[in-house]
């Protein structure tokens, strides 16, 4: 037996798996962004009549963010500086932090009537508003929004400052993390859920 | 001699048939409730739409010049976009008095209102939309005033 060409033979047979595997993964990531829709669902509980249904391909989203320019959408981007008062918060440096710190609970408001809470926990940031309204429970409202840390990395990644939201990386990055919860809100009135998945009905 | 002429002719309408058929045709119905309501049914070769941007007043025109250059990119990329889809639901508004739905449905984009008063129904050629958006957007470029 040549054990050079064993060699040889068990190389190109690795090299062929390799390469399978390779390929495999890229069809895999490829179709699993391509084929990401964003769906917005907003129900009123005591009136199914009144729906509102939204269900867009993440990456007809992402074209259509990156390519208009008016009013305060620049080619992706939006400036939040003119519409509040940042008082000098530099934003990537608080996300950098957030992002190195381990997993944990960053904010606990509680006040009479509203609890906030902001916390980070596999790779997610978390933040749950409880607003327990009047006094007879109306206006009562619970608000979960599950963001992926890479949503909110890509978001402040923009090269032009910490005021700088860049929402076309943003959608990229959340293409390549596949079906995601991220945000349902509850009050007396309505509900609204914002998920991701490879459905185009969302059914 | 006659038959040259009416050969001539067929040739010509067919070939005019062709270009317009190869855009398809823009859906428009309206049908009003009412007891003498209205009743529109028109199919209108998207062609027409293209042709009609290229005669878009240039003062209407200059007047919305730069919202047109700003929308009509993203315009044609999601006409571009919508066109590898497959048939869906991509927007649905009800409430207990209307109706209304956006659907990506074959080659085109379906515009649906339905309401007590009235039901509206619209379609139209996502390649069309690309065609006119992208004659609006020559136009837009060249500064037509």
């Amino acid at each position: 037996m040549n054990l050079r060409s064993i060699g040889t033979r068990v190389g190109l047979g690795a090299a062929i798996l390799a390469g399978t595997l390779l390929a495999g993964a890229t069809f895999r990531a490829q179709t699993s962004t391509s084929s990401l829709w964003i769906h917005v669902r907003v129900e009123n509980p005591d009136n199914k009549e009144e729906t509102v249904r939204v269900n867009l391909p993440v990456a007809l989203a992402e074209i259509l963010v990156s390519s208009v320019d008016h009013d305060q959408l620049h080619h992706g981007h939006i400036n939040i500086s003119k519409h509040g008062d940042l008082n000098g918060v530099d934003l990537r440096a608080m996300v950098d932090a957030v992002k190195s710190a381990p997993d944990g609970e960053f904010v606990s408001v509680k006040s009479q009537d509203q609890d906030v809470h902001v916390s980070k926990e596999k790779g997610y940031l978390l933040i749950r508003v409880n607003d327990s309204g009047r006094k007879d429970g109306k206006n009562k409202q619970e608000v979960d929004v599950r963001v992926p840390m890479t949503v909110v990395d890509a978001l402040l990644s923009s090269s032009k400052g910490s005021d700088d939201l860049d929402i076309g990386a943003a959608l990229r990055a959340l293409a390549s993390h596949g079906d995601s919860e991220l945000v349902n809100v509850k009050d007396g009135k309505e509900t609204v859920h914002i998920w991701l998945d490879s459905k185009n009905d969302g059914d | 001699m006659l038959g040259k002429i009416a050969l001539g002719f067929l040739v010509t309408t067919v070939a005019c048939s062709a270009y317009v058929l190869q855009d398809g045709f823009v859906h428009v119905s309206v049908d009003e409730s009412a007891k003498n309501g209205t009743h529109l049914h028109i199919i209108v070769p998207a062609e027409l739409a293209t042709i009609a941007a290229h005669f878009a007043p240039p003062k209407k025109f200059a007047e919305h010049q730069r919202e047109l250059r700003a929308l009509l990119p993203a315009l044609k990329l999601s006409a571009q976009e919508l066109a590898k889809l497959p048939d869906s639901v991509l927007v649905e508004v009800r409430d207990a008095h209307e109706h209304v739905l956006i659907c990506k449905a074959g080659d085109g984009i379906s515009i649906e209102e339905e309401s007590p008063k009235e039901h509206v129904k619209v379609w139209v050629p996502l390649h069309a939309i690309y065609d006119t958006a992208e004659v609006l957007q020559e136009k837009a470029g060249n500064g037509t005033e």
